[in-house]
């Protein structure tokens, strides 16, 4: 039964208030069930309670009296239609009893098996609303919608789990206005997310998980129903409703309907959130599939072999993508060549190596002087250098005619050349730094010849450091062995030497890019 | 049973709480009898680390936790945070949207890194970053 | 990080102690602009006290050898322990600098 009265306050003007809830404290605080803003008026002043299929009164201040009918009252009171309340110099009249206009907590159940089953229907029509939701978004507006039409709160949040790791709001609603920030206590939801039990605060006025928590105290928040979402997988998150004062009393039961209805919320947020990091997932790989796809492209076509010479050359990202190149073109007299490394791996690697490729291209033409190009490269790339930017290279030129090799080692590892049945030997070329460090520097290059059936075979330290599953390293001797080991034709040497080191390191996963480059002067 | 130390270092993502990781590390490896080899080794690849996440990860109130672990014959550094996904080994990644004459790319600190230990591996997983640095106490594999 | 440092034959002779890395590079740079503000030009640094060196006091390093080049300075380096040595040659940086073995061999390439 609710109870209508009309307040007057020293305050305003004559008011008319319908309390629907069952025990109603009148006085100055801001938690009370019935506000007095009225200096004179306690705290707490009077206790309105329905109880037997009446309303009764009593004073709870000792010192300041409470007034029914102009008698002060000592002990509990019947209340009738037309009593008058003075408190301070204010004063409730009773106007009288009505139906309340809303149940003020779900109906009580008549006995356990009806309130059993009742949770299991309202499982089941969450499960069948929640699964027409196919993005969290939504899915999150169900759930609280599912919960406004159960429990019939003035606010509600559902929060979420972010990768950090904190419970942030993820959705809100509201009983009128628009949905907007919503105070949630952040000990409250501490509590429950900590515990991972759910929580129901009556009275956040007394209720000492709350206190020292200002924010909900102030705006007036009186009850609060929390449950957390969770499954096998952990917490996903939270959804709290609550309601302010003089309207809305959560009890235990609707607790448990909140609960239920959060079980039935944490599978679908689970799922659909699964759902769009899978998607998301797809659209990475998918994207890198296509870089891969690109880079490769960008690699120069094997050429048909020529009387002057012939050549293979591997690429083998250790990701989708990665920081290694090769490239050669023949330009009349000359076949220029480059194997190059940009440190670290990946997209940001990737996308730079096509920069040093297409300068390489740019500064490597007609009868430029290695190292010019060397120079030219070295300039752009070493621009606004912070980070000191790494790329080592080895390049140069091979003349058709004579077999006269220029080349300039950045920081690279060893060229080797090798002829069939003979031995390996290292050309002498002296060692510059690494493109992209020092702006100006001075290249200097190695020249020597290379007699036709020689090979010159150039690499990336991916080839040497290819690790096996024993965590040992292919290493230098091993590579050089592959190489003498090999057929003298580029492809079959550069198919061979590939071989060994995956055969090597069956089982480890790939570290780094590997490349390797074979040039051959035909006998 | 291979014995297994751990010690854990807290430190803040800036230039103090570097300062202070690489203390750390410098007083354990000499208290560990590591070789001065090794502890060069891991102090030059930590300071790369940390400078790098403190230079481009999360805020710079943000926690690092550096881990030192012995467990046989392997020496391995770990440092976590809780920043958003970030591999110090891909720094400056969070220029990838600057023009590309920028420097984007790795760099010499980087290769340092990756050269001079044995492994080293990276990954995010539970909204944390965590990089690993391992290496053999002794007898050491070529390091070309 | 402390710096001494001893003038010989027209020849600056910096020694650092202790480790050149993030946390003391700045120190070393400081330093070395101080010499150059000074109009010194000829430059031997003493590793000999050094612990380590990372990439940052690499970055110090070719600041040094960079401005030698735009000066005509000559800068010289001795004294390296194995790991710093190791970190220069994985660096590239064994082509930028003259690396004598010996304090004598290096002040006789700054003076040159």
């Amino acid at each position: 039964m609710a109870l209508r009265v009309r307040i007057e306050s020293a305050a305003g003007a004559p008011e008319e208030r319908v309390l629907e809830q069952t025990d109603v404290v009148i006085g100055r605080i801001a938690t009370a069930g019935l506000v007095l803003s009225d200096a004179s008026v306690s705290r707490q002043h009077a206790r309105l309670t329905f109880q037997n299929d009446a309303w009764w009164v009593e004073a709870l201040s000792a010192t300041n009296p409470t007034l029914l009918n102009d008698a002060t009252i000592d002990r509990p009171h019947r209340l009738a239609t037309g009593d008058v309340l003075k408190m301070g110099t204010s004063a409730v009249q009773v106007l009288g009893a009505q139906e309340p206009s809303r149940p003020p907590s779900a109906p009580a159940p008549t006995a356990t098996d009806d309130r059993q089953s009742a949770r299991l229907d309202l499982l089941n029509e969450v499960h069948r609303a929640l699964a027409t939701a196919i993005s969290l978004p939504g899915l999150l507006e169900l759930i609280l919608e599912r919960c406004f039409s159960v429990l019939a709160p003035e606010e509600g949040v559902v929060l979420l789990r972010t990768p950090a790791g904190t419970l942030e709001p993820a959705s809100t609603r509201q009983r009128t206005g628009p949905a907007g920030p919503i105070q949630v206590s952040r000990r409250l939801i501490d509590e429950v997310a900590g515990k991972g039990k759910p929580a129901l605060v009556m009275d956040a006025a007394i209720d000492e998980r709350l206190a020292g928590s200002e924010s909900m105290i102030i705006s007036g928040i009186r009850s609060v129903v929390a449950a957390p979402l969770i499954d096998s997988g952990g917490l996903l998150g939270l959804i709290v409703l609550s309601s302010r004062a003089g309207v809305r009393q959560f009890t235990q039961h609707d607790l448990d309907l909140l609960v239920s209805l959060a079980s039935a919320a944490a599978l679908r947020v689970r799922n659909v959130a699964l759902a769009e990091e899978a998607a998301e997932r797809r659209v990475l790989e998918r994207e890198l599939a296509i870089a891969h796809d690109i880079q490769m492209s960008m690699l120069p076509k094997p050429i048909p072999d020529q009387p002057e010479v012939l050549v293979a050359a591997t690429l083998k990202p250790a990701r989708s993508v990665g920081g290694d190149l090769y490239d050669y073109w023949m330009a009349g007299d000359r076949f220029w060549f480059i194997v190059a490394d940009v440190a670290g791996k990946g997209v940001g690697a990737a996308l730079y190596m096509a920069v040093v490729k297409a300068l390489f291209r740019a500064c490597a033409h007609g009868d430029v002087p290695v190292t010019e190009v060397a120079a030219r490269m070295n300039r752009e790339i070493a621009r606004d250098n912070d980070s000191m930017l790494f790329v080592t290279a080895m390049f140069g030129t091979l003349m058709l005619a004579t077999g006269d090799v220029t080349i300039v080692d950045a920081g690279h590892n060893p060229a080797v050349a090798v002829s069939p049945g003979g031995p390996l030997n290292q050309p002498a070329i002296p060692k510059s730094v690494a493109l992209g460090v020092v702006e100006d520097f001075e290249f200097t290059e190695g020249r020597f010849h290379l007699a036709p059936g020689t090979t010159l075979v150039l690499y990336t330290d991916g080839a040497t450091d290819a690790r096996s599953a024993q965590d040992q390293i292919f290493g230098v001797d091993r590579l050089m062995a592959a190489i003498r080991n090999a057929d003298p034709t580029p492809s079959a040497l550069v198919s061979s030497v590939t071989t060994a080191i995956d055969a090597f390191a069956t089982g480890a996963p790939q570290e780094d890019d590997i490349t390797l480059l074979a040039i051959k002067r035909p006998a | 049973m291979p014995e297994v130390h751990v010690h854990r270092v807290t430190a803040t993502a800036s230039a103090e709480g570097v300062r202070h990781a690489l203390n750390q590390f410098d007083q354990f490896s000499r208290a560990q009898g590591l070789s001065d080899d090794l502890r060069r080794r891991f102090l030059v690849a930590l300071d790369e680390v940390l400078s790098n996440v403190t230079r481009h990860g999360g805020p710079t109130d943000g926690l690092v936790q550096v881990d030192f672990t012995i467990a046989g014959n392997r020496l391995t550094v770990t440092v976590e945070d809780e920043a958003p996904p970030f591999n110090p080994l891909d720094a400056p990644q969070a220029d990838t949207m600057a023009p590309l004459e920028q420097r984007k790319a790795g760099g010499v600190g980087i290769e340092l890194v990756r050269k001079l230990l044995e492994t080293v591996r990276y990954e995010h997983t539970g909204g944390r970053n965590r990089l690993m640095m391992t290496d053999r106490l002794s007898g050491h594999a070529d390091h070309s | 990080m402390t710096i001494s440092e001893a003038h010989e034959s027209g020849v600056v002779v910096v020694s650092p102690h202790g480790r050149i890395d993030s946390t003391t590079s700045a120190i070393l740079e400081r330093h070395l602009q101080g010499i150059a503000a000074a109009g010194q030009t000829r430059v031997v640094v003493d590793f000999g006290s050094v612990d380590y060196i990372s990439s940052a006091g690499l970055r110090v390093m070719l600041t040094l050898a960079k401005r030698a080049r735009d000066q005509k300075g000559r800068v010289a380096l001795f004294g390296l322990n194995d790991s710093v040595r190791q970190v220069f040659e994985l660096a590239g940086f064994v082509a930028l600098f003259t690396i004598a073995p010996t304090r004598a061999e290096a002040l006789h390439s700054a003076m040159a």
